[in-house]
């Protein structure tokens, strides 16, 4: 009997169930095959530059592609591939990490809001309300110009930029999950909020916030670019995609391909994190539940 | 799906910047110019009290006296002068008629407030040897000097010499030169947004044009435009595109593009700009002059001369520009690359490579930051500048700011290493970027040193006459030298494009932006 019961446990796994709908959306498994090319380039991007991403060879400068330089060179004769796969590294990190920070702080701020209601509720939600009314780049150009430019500061600057939407979707799931019966149950247990929250409300609201941290990777990504492309990201020699372009619209008539490449990279990088967002959105059917934002 | 195409559309977006261009369109004559990436970040229109200048200091302003591309001073405001024999006794005689853009009139008692004003502010070292100033009478004035001081003449040729209003500077103060900017120019101030554009309409009233002029009157343009851009390709778009007419100092870059512009002409005038590498002499690792030393052979000239000017200019050796006599100093001062000899010195100090590729002694890593401005140029020569010093063993961080606060930032004193630029034909920079009295701003390199004050003293005050004068700074030249304080790295050429529809004589000005415009005519 127990067997039979783990098995038929076994085949309602979400994550199976999940994995088994993903399979049947076209878009969505593109996504994700660019995003895991996207880790895999990432991870071994040491291993897989053809050359040093910082060797500079001046008189090979602004080479158009070639054999030896698959995607050329730009204006110092540093090889545009290696800088694009080390820059993907970077790309990814930022995104991953400033989204992963965005996602926490809309936990706790949104968790707490929706949970306890109230007067904290309304100082949360007001502050959020706030910060969401600020166009997220202001408010990531005001902290890099505080914080001074450089990689760590863009990840905490687009972490803090972000998480306000965060906070609302989860406040909106614990509103109308926080009455229903299941978690009236666990009270009359003798649960602590701490564990109703931690334990209960969140893990049954947090399929949205997935689905929109997916489609956030993809805006961070693009924000990160943007910082880069003013001078504010990383610095040289850390190629990061937006920095590359940025220093490529000086050579945009001599040598468009310096610019052309890390903007390709970067549309299908963002392109594969919003086509898995998407699919997600239909898999986990929250299409309802994120008109709530 | 609308999401993501319309993300996908903006990281498209940002593969293509698209250049938007201006445009101007009116029965008046308009001149846009597109100023060189040096002459941006302008603060002040107050020779008095100025750090720097730009090019509107030349339009809004006349000086007494003009340099012409042949090397010889004219006169301007000054009709005449005459030095006494033993050089300690100079008149000046004004040009009788002109009159400031306030209507006051500029006369004998102007001109000794002027020559006094000047010695409150940073031109104070221009007017030292002034010991008396008597008004001869309404248009002359007679100057008492304590020494004989052979570049008196070449200073009212400068920018910083630009003679203001001076009921509008008592009325004005603090105001002067931010709201309000009244000189006798050819061209009067109308507005200025800092980091965006300056405009300046032309006097009507103007009649004293110098003699090296065609035309002594009022401009043929009405009004001119300097726009401040700082991006090369930006700017190179713009003139290509009609947004401006003359691009001053043309982007290297697009020289050949340039060349093949039907709507285009190149000219060539005398280059004062030099490029270097400044290293702060008070920071932990650069107050030891072999770092320094080792820094500055680590530094190769010719390498950034064909990545960032594309072989435009000369190697520069030196800390001053080619054609200046005290330029020309003994072999052995000349700093040119030497990597090996770089790498040895570093070990007789015992700085050892570890296995990340940086130099370290006592656990201590040799990493400090080289700061740049933000603009084209600099900010490409440092990042040539940091692979290179990677060879050596250094750890460089980059650090880029705009060019309005990067000054702000010298004055903190925590710079270590910074790509500089300057224009400037006189030896007399050394003072200006060397003396102990200015640390922070000129002296970014917080240089303090005795023998390097004794030596600029006797250049600046003790040189009898041009030779003299020639020898001092050739001397006070090679000590700083001797003292690796900066690393030299190019000597720019000074190309200006001009789009053909503005017509001028061939350049007989030193400048091109500035008196010259006098004589220019648009189609």
């Amino acid at each position: 009997m127990s067997i039979d019961y783990q098995k038929t446990k076994k085949h309602k796994s979400p994550l199976k169930v999940l994995l088994k709908r993903l399979a049947q959306n076209k878009m969505g498994l593109a996504g994700v095959v660019v995003i895991l090319i996207l880790i895999f380039v990432a991870a071994f991007a040491h291993i897989l530059e053809p050359y040093s991403y910082k060797l500079q060879d001046i008189s090979n400068m602004s080479q158009p592609p070639s054999l030896t330089h698959l995607l050329g060179t730009d204006e110092f004769g540093r090889d545009l591939l290696s800088r694009i796969i080390r820059g993907a590294r970077i790309s990814f990190t930022v995104g991953v990490v400033s989204v992963a920070m965005s996602v926490l702080i809309g936990l706790v701020v949104g968790g707490l809001a929706g949970y306890f209601g109230g007067k904290v509720d309304l100082i949360l939600t007001s502050f959020a309300d706030l910060t969401w009314s600020m166009p997220s780049i202001l408010i990531a150009l005001l902290l890099v110009a505080i914080i001074g430019p450089g990689l760590e500061s863009v990840v905490l600057a687009i972490g803090l930029s972000y998480w306000a939407q965060y906070a609302r979707l989860i406040r909106g799931q614990i509103l109308s999950l926080k009455t229903s019966v299941y978690i009236e149950a666990t009270r009359s247990l003798g649960a602590s909020d701490f564990v109703i929250l931690v334990k209960h409300l969140i893990p049954n609201s947090i399929s949205p916030v997935i689905v929109a941290a997916t489609i956030g990777v993809g805006n961070a990504i693009v924000l990160e670019a943007t910082l880069g492309f003013l001078g504010m990201g990383a610095q040289p020699p850390t190629p990061s995609w937006g920095a590359m372009m940025s220093s490529g619209t000086a050579y945009l008539f001599i040598s468009p391909w310096v610019i052309v490449f890390p903007g390709i990279a970067m549309m299908i990088t963002v392109l594969g994190f919003n086509l898995f967002g998407d699919a997600l959105v239909d898999i986990m059917d929250v299409k309802n539940r994120e008109s709530n934002l | 799906m609308k999401k993501t195409l319309k993300m996908a559309i903006m990281a498209g977006l940002l593969a293509l910047p698209i250049g938007v261009t201006a445009t101007t369109a009116s029965a008046e004559t308009v001149l846009t110019m597109s100023m060189s990436a040096g002459n941006a970040g302008q603060d002040s229109f107050n020779p008095f009290t100025t750090n720097r200048t730009n090019n509107v200091y030349y339009m809004v302003y006349d000086r007494l006296v003009e340099m012409g591309a042949d090397g010889i001073i004219y006169p301007h405001l000054l009709e005449s002068w005459t030095v006494s024999d033993d050089g300690l006794m100079i008149t000046f005689n004004l040009r009788e008629g002109v009159t400031f853009h306030d209507g006051s009139k500029l006369d004998s008692t102007v001109l000794k407030w002027f020559l006094e004003k000047l010695s409150t502010g940073k031109s104070k070292y221009m007017v030292d040897a002034f010991e008396d100033i008597k008004i001869l009478n309404d248009l002359s004035v007679e100057i008492t000097l304590s020494r004989p001081d052979p570049n008196i003449l070449y200073n009212f040729t400068s920018s910083f010499t630009g003679v203001p209003s001076m009921e509008a500077i008592e009325k004005y103060g603090e105001d002067f030169g931010r709201k309000v900017v009244i000189g006798t120019g050819p061209f009067e101030f109308v507005s200025w947004k800092s980091g965006a554009e300056i405009v300046v309409v032309k006097n009507e009233d103007y009649q004293w044009g110098s003699a090296l002029s065609d035309n002594q009157g009022p401009a043929y343009i009405d009004k001119v435009i300097f726009r401040e851009i700082l991006e090369d390709s930006t700017r190179f778009l713009e003139f290509k595109t009609g947004g401006v007419d003359i691009l001053e100092d043309a982007p290297t870059l697009f020289l050949d593009k340039i060349k093949d512009d039907p709507n285009a002409n190149l000219v060539t005038m005398a280059s004062n700009g030099n490029y270097h590498m400044v290293m702060n002499t008070t920071n932990e690792f650069l107050k030891d002059v072999k770092i320094r030393q080792a820094i500055a052979l680590s530094v190769n000239q010719d390498a950034i001369l064909k990545a960032v000017f594309q072989g435009n200019g000369t190697p520069a050796y030196t800390y001053l520009i080619d054609r200046l006599p005290a330029r020309k100093v003994a072999a052995e001062f000349e700093i040119h690359p030497d990597t090996e000899k770089a790498k040895t010195i570093m070990a007789d100090l015992g700085w050892v490579k570890g296995d990340d590729g940086i130099l370290a002694k006592d656990g201590k890593k040799l990493s400090m930051t080289l700061w740049s401005k933000s603009e084209s140029s600099e900010r490409k020569i440092s990042v040539i500048i940091q692979a290179q010093l990677a060879e050596l063993g250094i750890d460089v961080v980059i650090e880029q700011f705009d060019p309005s606060s990067i000054r702000a930032q010298f004055k903190t004193g925590k710079q270590a290493l910074v790509v500089r630029s300057y224009g400037w034909d006189n030896a007399d920079i050394l003072e200006w970027f060397f003396n102990s009295a200015r640390l922070g701003y000129p002296n970014v390199a917080m240089w303090h040193d005795n023998e390097s004050d004794y030596l600029m003293q006797k250049a600046m005050t003790r040189s009898k006459n041009a030779d003299d004068r020639i020898v001092n700074f050739r001397d006070y030249h090679e000590y700083l030298l001797s003292q690796f304080i900066w690393a030299p790295i190019v000597n720019s050429v000074n190309i200006h494009a001009i789009n053909k529809r503005v017509s001028m004589p061939e350049p007989r000005f030193k400048i091109l932006v500035g008196p010259p415009v006098q004589d220019m005519k648009l189609d």
